[in-house]
């Protein structure tokens, strides 16, 4: 995901989500998301729920601070590395 | 994260109680009535004209220059959300008034639906929604809801911490 993520963009980000069949891991790229709300937040805890998703780092600090501020940066999965989001 | 924030919902069909609490500029039917010798510095963003990314860096730009001393990235986040809540619980339109001053600033978000904000726990299980709310209280000094003929403002402050 790339640039700033808001309600306005939350179809998008779901149907890209769906593109990718449940029987495969997700894995989120958002080093590069500058700006993230709680549309965002609930599009993560959906997805969670969902499938196997793992997000992949480093999460810049505004996400960061967001996920801390409503105690849910420990429900996922974050790795450091593509390798490391890959790994079984 | 747990408890909805109590939100204090007016009756404003008088349009009597939307003025500044920080100085004693008025609003006429969302429009900022300006002070005897004052040359208002107001940003007005309507959803006719751009997207609420636009209003979002408007706000983060304009607090950044009026009133540095609050957090320019909290109020970017607050306005994202309350824009969002009125995309989509209102009618879809939305209106965003900040006005400033150093020592605070007022955001007004209007929409045109009359129906104030429903209290709900925030849904950290299953992402239904919730959150916006609690972080817009959690991350200003005040919020109030004034409900009118025809829609409604929310109306969100920061005061800088005095040192």
């Amino acid at each position: 995901m790339v640039g700033e993520m808001d309600v306005e963009y939350e179809p998008d980000i779901e149907l890209a989500v769906e593109a990718v069949p449940l029987t495969l891991r997700l894995v989120l790229d958002v080093t590069r998301l500058e700006f993230a709300d709680s549309t965002m937040l609930n599009i993560l805890i959906r997805t969670h729920r969902r499938r196997d998703l793992r997000i992949l780092g480093p999460i810049p600090a505004q996400l960061r601070t967001l996920l801390q501020l409503t105690g849910i940066l420990g429900h996922f999965q974050v790795c450091g590395s593509l390798e490391e989001a890959c790994a079984p | 994260m747990t408890q909805f924030p109590d939100v204090t919902v007016y009756d404003a069909t008088r349009g009597i109680m939307m003025s500044c609490p920080l100085c004693d500029r008025a609003t006429v039917r969302g429009t900022w009535r300006p002070t005897a010798g004052d040359h208002p510095a107001l940003l007005t963003v309507d959803a006719e004209d751009c997207g609420i990314g636009g209003a979002r860096r408007a706000a983060r730009a304009y607090a950044a220059v009026r009133c540095p001393a609050v957090d320019a990235a909290d109020v970017a986040l607050v306005v994202s959300e309350l824009c969002a809540n009125s995309f989509r619980h209102a009618t879809g339109w939305w209106r965003l008034r900040l006005h400033g001053h150093p020592d605070g600033l007022v955001a007004d978000i209007d929409d045109a639906s009359e129906q104030p904000p429903v209290p709900r726990l925030p849904d950290t299980q299953d992402g239904t929604g919730g959150m916006g709310m609690l972080l817009a209280a959690t991350l200003t000094t005040t919020l109030d809801v004034y409900v009118y003929s025809g829609g409604k403002t929310v109306r969100v402050t920061w005061k800088a911490p005095r040192d």
